[in-house]
């Protein structure tokens, strides 16, 4: 994935070839001995349980008695799933949604923050404190203030203003939006606190020089913080793209994946495959395949990023 | 921005402008010496009054993302079960029935839960923050000969999605391979998986990457062995990223309920979280469960409002991320 | 060279450690093999589900008192309670890692389920052997049996499917809150009377995620005299009666407006919503009222349960409730042992007057209902004279269920690879209530087919 630094490595000088001891003197006990965590704990808790997973794909299995080997049976069956199209879908359309919407937020934020010169604290905590409320508990609150009638809690008070009654969840075209704002609430004020951070420590300087420059306070924004905050950003970026890939508990707790599978996502499915139906041989081949494909996407934002970079 | 650190980082574009501080230089520096707007903007009436606007709008509108829902639940943990669902805006004017919240502390044992929460959030913190920090080392520093192999392993694991391993997992924390011992109903079951996180390695080793190399390349020269590089050298220097892998973990396992839900099958090691995911299924009115809802929020908000200056100055400690 | 020996080393020795650690997949099924071989007077020790949580104190110590006198009858059997229950999100796991207790309590849905996906040990000849198997009623057995005949769990908490209504609401919009309907076409008429004169109310209230959906058109298409799969189980069978179904609920919605604005309903919803006086009219078995009366406060006296509403004639209806599973991993003496349990906890009080009267106060005294019409999980005339027993200890108004409890409709088994079915059926409901215009014979058609799909890769 990542360019190795061929210029920094610390060479030890060529040393007499005497296997072992040229081994130790370059630090390959030490490497080693930084490795053994990382390798422990990831054999163990992630590549072991992972490969068993994996096996599990090409099984007829009911976790009880003995395994079937079935080939590429249960991998031809969710393939053929005539819902699997809409599902994968809604995953791009959710990632999008949260994308476009969800993952700005906490940068407006964290930027608006940033400026004040009092009372910062109290937004900072303000936009904190969702990230308090426990899942479960948040989405039950979220139930209520979804709730379509018109004594439900958004529309109670967006009836204030002669709006609505809206039906959220209950309309395919609303769905997956409310599901957005949902996770983007739940989110937004931890991730802010972390951009925050970040554009504490842009160096004053730049903004300086930029001021000098003849660059106006909403450039100064684009062209310097923004830039800055680049890293922070991808790493964001990564780690919202991995929610969406694991995106079950709401879906699953504020709709089933209604209305007609408007928010069917393709964590669900396998979840359904798996809790539901019993049939873990098609949620681990269902996972195989999304791993490849996201296996494919990587390597291909990879090379897109790597020809647009200035190196 | 060291222009030393520029020339001597190769780091694909999009790290190239993370840069740890050198110590001594950002010690002394003022987080809020000025943001994008100058003091010079902020004399001008054009940005006086965008910035009055932007500020009410923002106040109103976090106040309500923010507060509203912890406000509702305070109100809906005193209300009869019936008011709260049958009419849950109308809550407002119903009777108070204070005995709910005895209920729910006494029931739910939300004290003893939200201690197994602490004691799990910290053990899944060090467990991250340790395996994450020497493997990053590891790929970023010392790269041995076959750590592209290693990146490779643990970069592969990070879009699997949860609930191929989830069976396989659980088996393995039963009776643990090799070892042959069980970590069922211990808190060891939560804390070690959670060290295997692909994402805080990845993450970490971007950042080393980017530490100047004749830091490291001095500190050796002094005779340091490679872990006291480690501890003295790139520890220090990656205290941000240190600190937002922490809020990352602690946030995530605030609210993982699943996982610690299989492995802490005892009721009096779990988590407040499975305490919740719980609630539905036991006989607590209504109204009850959503007092236990209230406590479990408003404790960790007491908290975290006694302690956020000294819990915001952690996670943008030493000067902060620099992007 | 040697670069490369190294490289290949490293794989290998990875490789390896890899497959250590995720050792043998298969573990061996328990109890198929030597069935029916249990020693009745080997010690053994079984842990057995469903203790009640430090919350709910006299239920508890209840629960427990019955293990000592469990344990004092059967001195070979040690008993470890669990505060194990049924979670669809763990139970795979814990089925794989032969953690479930020996026994404890499912819902009836996931029964076929389990026997389907061989998820469960063959429980007859344990049964048998205790003599229980011709004590239940053989109405309920069907359910939880396979095409041979083997039984595989024991149902003893069961109900049909009925409807349940709000009598205040009745009242007030000028029903008869003595007369719940009995056809659809009632159905429909009163739920549209409940809109016209109770403004903010739901006539009738449908579920429609998580499987629910599926579940209750398998119970309208009953009604209607239908079906969902055929005979064989290896093809759908729905015709008419399912697009009846659709047909009327897509009146109620789009004509009538009659059901409100809530169309995600799942269980726990649903049941929250009717305690709250939201909705008139729900397809639900009695055992709502415990849920609705306790968790949820509703007004004992505005509760009421009728039959399910059928087309014409008298076709039939699907059951609910609670049915006792068995651990496939345990041994055939833990079996037997858990199977004395169950006979113990649940049927024990229809042979002896004393623990009936016992069990009866202990539960009124936690707050749980006593007496909720059901299915009597034992022959009718052993049921009758249980029930005269409990008399004095019943606290739920029967006379509110006359309508559930005056009718005898016949009990049609669940259709097969039932969870699937029925999430195959879910948009389907979805869809009429949430389109106007949605083309109800065409969803039939390919629901069918994704069904046939399903049951194809089933076996």
């Amino acid at each position: 994935m990542s360019r190795t630094l061929e210029v920094n490595v610390p060479r030890v000088k060529p040393q007499r070839r005497r296997g072992v001891v040229r081994w130790y003197r370059s630090g390959g006990l030490t490497a080693v001995l930084f490795a053994i965590p990382v390798v422990l704990i990831f054999l163990y808790f992630s590549w072991g349980p992972v490969v068993r997973g994996v096996l599990m794909s090409v099984e007829k299995t009911n976790l009880v008695g003995p395994a079937l080997w079935v080939g590429l049976n249960n991998f031809s069956y969710v393939l053929s799933d005539p819902g699997l199209p809409q599902a994968a879908l809604n995953t791009a359309y959710y990632a999008l949604l949260g994308l476009v919407f969800g993952f700005p937020v906490p940068i407006l934020i964290a930027v608006f923050v940033n400026e004040l010169r009092r009372y910062g604290w109290m937004y900072n905590l303000l936009a904190y404190l969702p990230a308090v409320v426990p899942p479960v508990a948040g989405i039950l609150l979220w139930k209520f203030f979804y709730d379509p009638s018109s004594d439900g809690i958004f529309n109670s008070i967006l009836g204030w203003f002669g709006l609505g009654p809206y039906p959220w969840l209950n309309s395919e075209a609303m769905a997956m939006p409310s599901l957005v704002l949902y996770t983007t609430w739940a989110g937004a004020g931890a991730t802010a606190i972390i951009y925050l951070a970040a554009i504490g420590g842009i160096s004053p300087e730049l903004y300086e020089a930029a001021e000098i420059d003849g660059a106006g306070i909403w450039s100064r924004l684009w062209h310097v913080t923004i830039p800055q905050l680049r890293n922070v950003i991808f790493i964001m970026m990564l780690l919202q793209l991995i929610g969406t890939f694991q995106l079950f508990t709401e879906p699953f707790l504020f709709t089933g994946g209604g209305p007609n599978n408007a928010t069917q996502t393709i964590m669900l499915k396998i979840y359904n495959y798996a809790f539901v139906s019993g049939d873990y041989g098609a949620a681990t081949a269902l996972s195989v395949l999304l791993a490849l494909f996201l296996c494919v996407l990587s390597v291909a934002y990879h090379f897109v990023t790597k020809r647009w970079s200035p190196s | 921005m060291s222009a030393a650190g520029q020339t001597i980082v190769v780091a694909p574009a999009e790290f190239e402008a993370i840069e740890p501080d050198a110590p001594r230089k950002r010690r002394q520096r003022e987080t809020k010496e000025r943001g994008a707007i100058s003091a010079a903007d902020r004399r001008r009436p054009v940005v006086i009054v965008t910035m009055w606007i932007l500020q009410i709008v923002m106040f109103i509108g976090l106040l309500i993302a923010g507060l509203g829902p912890i406000v509702w639940s305070a109100r809906a943990s005193l209300s009869s079960s019936q008011d709260i669902i049958s009419d849950p805006m109308g809550i407002w004017k119903t009777p108070l029935h204070w005995g709910n919240l005895e209920q729910a502390w006494s029931g739910a044992q939300i004290g003893s839960s939200l201690g197994n929460t602490v004691i799990v959030a910290v053990g899944s913190t060090i467990a991250t923050l340790f395996v994450s920090a020497t493997a990053a080392y590891l790929l970023s520093v010392l790269r041995p000969r076959w750590s592209p192999l290693l990146s490779g392993a643990i970069l592969a694991t990070l879009f699997l999605p949860g609930v191929i391993s989830l069976v396989p997992l659980y088996l393995t924390i039963l009776k643990m391979p090799v070892l042959n011992i069980s970590l069922l109903n211990t808190f060891w079951g939560v804390w070690l998986p959670a060290g295997a996180s692909a994402f805080n390695v990845v993450v970490l080793k971007r950042f080393f990457d980017s530490i100047p190399r004749e830091l490291i390349e001095a500190a050796r020269i002094d005779g340091a062995s490679s872990i006291r590089v480690f501890t003295t050298v790139v520890i220090p220097l990656s205290r941000p990223i240190l600190g937002v892998v922490t809020l990352l973990t602690i946030i995530a396992s605030w609210k993982d309920y699943l996982w610690p839900m299989l492995v802490l099958a005892a009721p009096n090691l779990q988590p407040v979280s499975v305490t919740l995911a719980n609630l539905p299924n036991g006989a607590m009115p209504f109204a009850v469960q959503m007092a236990a809802v209230f406590l479990t929020i408003i404790i960790p908000v007491i908290l975290f409002v006694v302690f956020q200056k000294q819990f915001l100055r952690g996670v943008s400690s030493a000067g902060g991320l620099k992007g | 060279m040697k670069k490369r020996a190294v490289k290949v080393a490293v794989l290998i020795a990875s490789v390896s450690t890899v497959a250590a650690l995720t050792g043998c997949t298969g573990a061996g099924a328990g109890g198929s093999a030597d069935q029916g071989k249990a020693d009745p007077k080997a010690k053994v020790t079984i842990t057995v589900g469903d203790e009640p949580t430090a919350d709910k104190k006299a239920d508890r110590a209840t629960f427990l008192q019955h293990v000592q006198d469990f344990e004092k009858l059967y001195p070979n059997i040690t008993v470890k309670p669990s505060t194990e229950y049924w979670q669809a999100q763990t139970f795979q796991a814990k089925l794989a890692g032969g953690t479930l207790p020996d026994t404890m309590n499912v819902s009836l849905t996931y029964s076929k389920q389990l026997i389907d996906n061989g998820q469960l040990p063959n429980m007859t000849p344990y049964l048998k052997q205790i003599g229980l198997l011709d004590d239940l009623n053989p109405l309920a057995l069907k359910n939880v049996q396979d095409s041979k005949g083997d039984v595989y769990t024991v149902p003893y908490g069961l109900f049909s499917v009925g409807i349940a209504y709000n009598r205040k609401i009745f009242q007030e919009a000028g029903l008869d809150p003595n007369k719940p309907p009995t056809t659809w076409k009632e159905v429909q008429q009163d739920a549209k009377i409940i809109h016209d004169k109770v403004p903010g109310v739901a006539g009738y209230a449908q579920l429609t995620t998580n499987n629910t959906g599926g579940w209750m058109l398998t119970t309208m298409t009953y009604s209607l005299g239908g079906t969902v799969t055929d005979k064989s189980g290896k093809k759908s069978d729905m015709g008419a009666p399912t697009r009846e179904a659709l047909q009327t609920l897509h009146d109620m919605r789009w004509v009538d407006d009659s059901m409100g604005s809530q169309f995600l309903y799942n269980q726990d919803d649903i049941r929250k919503a009717f305690s709250a006086g939201k909705i008139g009219m729900v397809l639900q078995a009695p055992d709502i009222y415990d849920q609705a009366v306790h968790l949820y406060g509703m007004n004992p006296a505005d509760f009421g349960e009728g039959a399910l509403p059928q087309g014409n004639g008298t076709n039939g209806t699907l059951t609910g409730g609670t049915i006792a599973m068995f651990n496939a991993k345990a041994t055939p003496n833990q079996l037997l042992a858990a199977a004395k349990w169950v006979k113990y906890m649940n049927f024990e009080q229809y042979f002896d007057k004393d623990l009936a009267v016992q069990n009866a106060k202990s539960s009124a005294a936690s707050n749980s209902a006593v007496g909720t019409p059901g299915l009597p999980p034992v022959k009718d005339s052993i049921y009758q004279r249980y029930l005269g027993w409990i008399k004095n200890e019943i606290n739920v108004p029967l006379d509110q269920f006359k309508g559930y409890t005056a009718s005898t409709l016949p009990l049609i088994p669940e259709p097969a690879d039932a969870q699937n079915t029925y999430a195959t059926l879910d948009p389907v409901v979805q869809k009429v209530l949430t389109d106007q215009n949605a083309d109800i014979k065409q969803l039939v058609t390919s629901a069918g087919q994704t069904i046939d799909r399903n049951l194809a890769q089933q076996r």
